[in-house]
């Protein structure tokens, strides 16, 4: 999968990944996104607004996103969530620990900072 | 109108690429059946959850190989059962990821179960012939 980004004027990278993030798909949407990583991106959006379906795999691979990000003095927001996918943040408690907004450019404000 | 007892079994290939096809039969069984969207949702990551364990914990000297799925509708309640006859693993016994900790501190992993246990209702482990038996269950009122 190559995950559909783009390069806001505040230099945020936003990332849109489409479909399913699961056991199957999360090989090549982490060489994905950890590539972005390795270019040096530090401003990262997650837009979910076409993302139809989580389940551990993914969640663990925002998580490791999350946490390289953090590592680097960087930022990651995740942004319009669909419900189901925002019931499986919350029972897992990513919910907390991550920073989840309603809007894009909520999102893209709360990595700028 | 819901039949009574209605059922149906997929014999999936030990491939993780089987897990999203499966899906959309579950989905549409279900429908088909009466149970409401949302317990279907729950279902299939539950289901999802489990067969990716056995894909990939299952086999260790890898092989092509099948996992049984079964379920069952009736009197307001689906039964999933989940089999294969990989090395002997309980899921059950995983023991449950941190949620408590901050980012930093999160350890990666164990989520997998944690999300079978909190979505159903009752999930119940056997090993029963050479196989893995992984019940659960999800009760569904009016939607």
């Amino acid at each position: 999968m190559t995950i559909p980004s783009e390069k806001t004027k505040g230099k945020v990278l936003v990332l849109k990944p489409e479909g399913r993030l699961d056991s199957n798909t999360i090989a090549a949407a982490e060489a994905d996104m950890f590539s972005y990583l390795e270019k040096g991106e530090t401003k990262v959006v997650l837009d979910l607004s076409g993302l139809d379906y989580i389940s551990s795999s993914g969640l663990r691979l925002v998580l490791m996103m999350g946490k390289r990000l953090s590592l680097k003095g960087g930022k990651l927001a995740l942004c319009s969530l669909k419900p189901n996918i925002r019931e499986v943040f919350e029972i897992s408690g990513f919910i907390s620990i991550l920073t989840v907004v309603g809007t894009r450019a909520e999102a893209e404000a709360a990595v700028a900072r | 109108m819901t039949a009574a007892g209605a059922r149906f079994t997929l014999n999936l290939p030990n491939r993780l690429a089987a897990i999203g096809e499966a899906a959309e039969e579950i989905e549409r069984f279900c429908a088909a059946n009466g149970v409401p969207p949302a317990a279907a949702g729950h279902l299939n990551l539950a289901l999802d959850e489990t067969i990716t364990n056995a894909i990939e914990y299952a086999w260790p000297d890898g092989g092509e190989h099948e996992v049984m799925v079964s379920l069952t509708v009736a009197d307001g309640e689906i039964v999933a059962e989940v089999s294969d006859d990989g090395a002997a693993f309980d899921p059950l016994k995983v023991p449950p990821p941190d949620l408590e900790s901050d980012l930093e501190a999160r350890p990666i992993g164990g989520l997998g179960v944690h999300f079978v246990k909190t979505l159903m209702d009752e999930v119940a482990y056997r090993r029963a012939d050479g196989r893995n038996v992984l019940t659960m269950r999800k009760r569904f009122g009016a939607s």
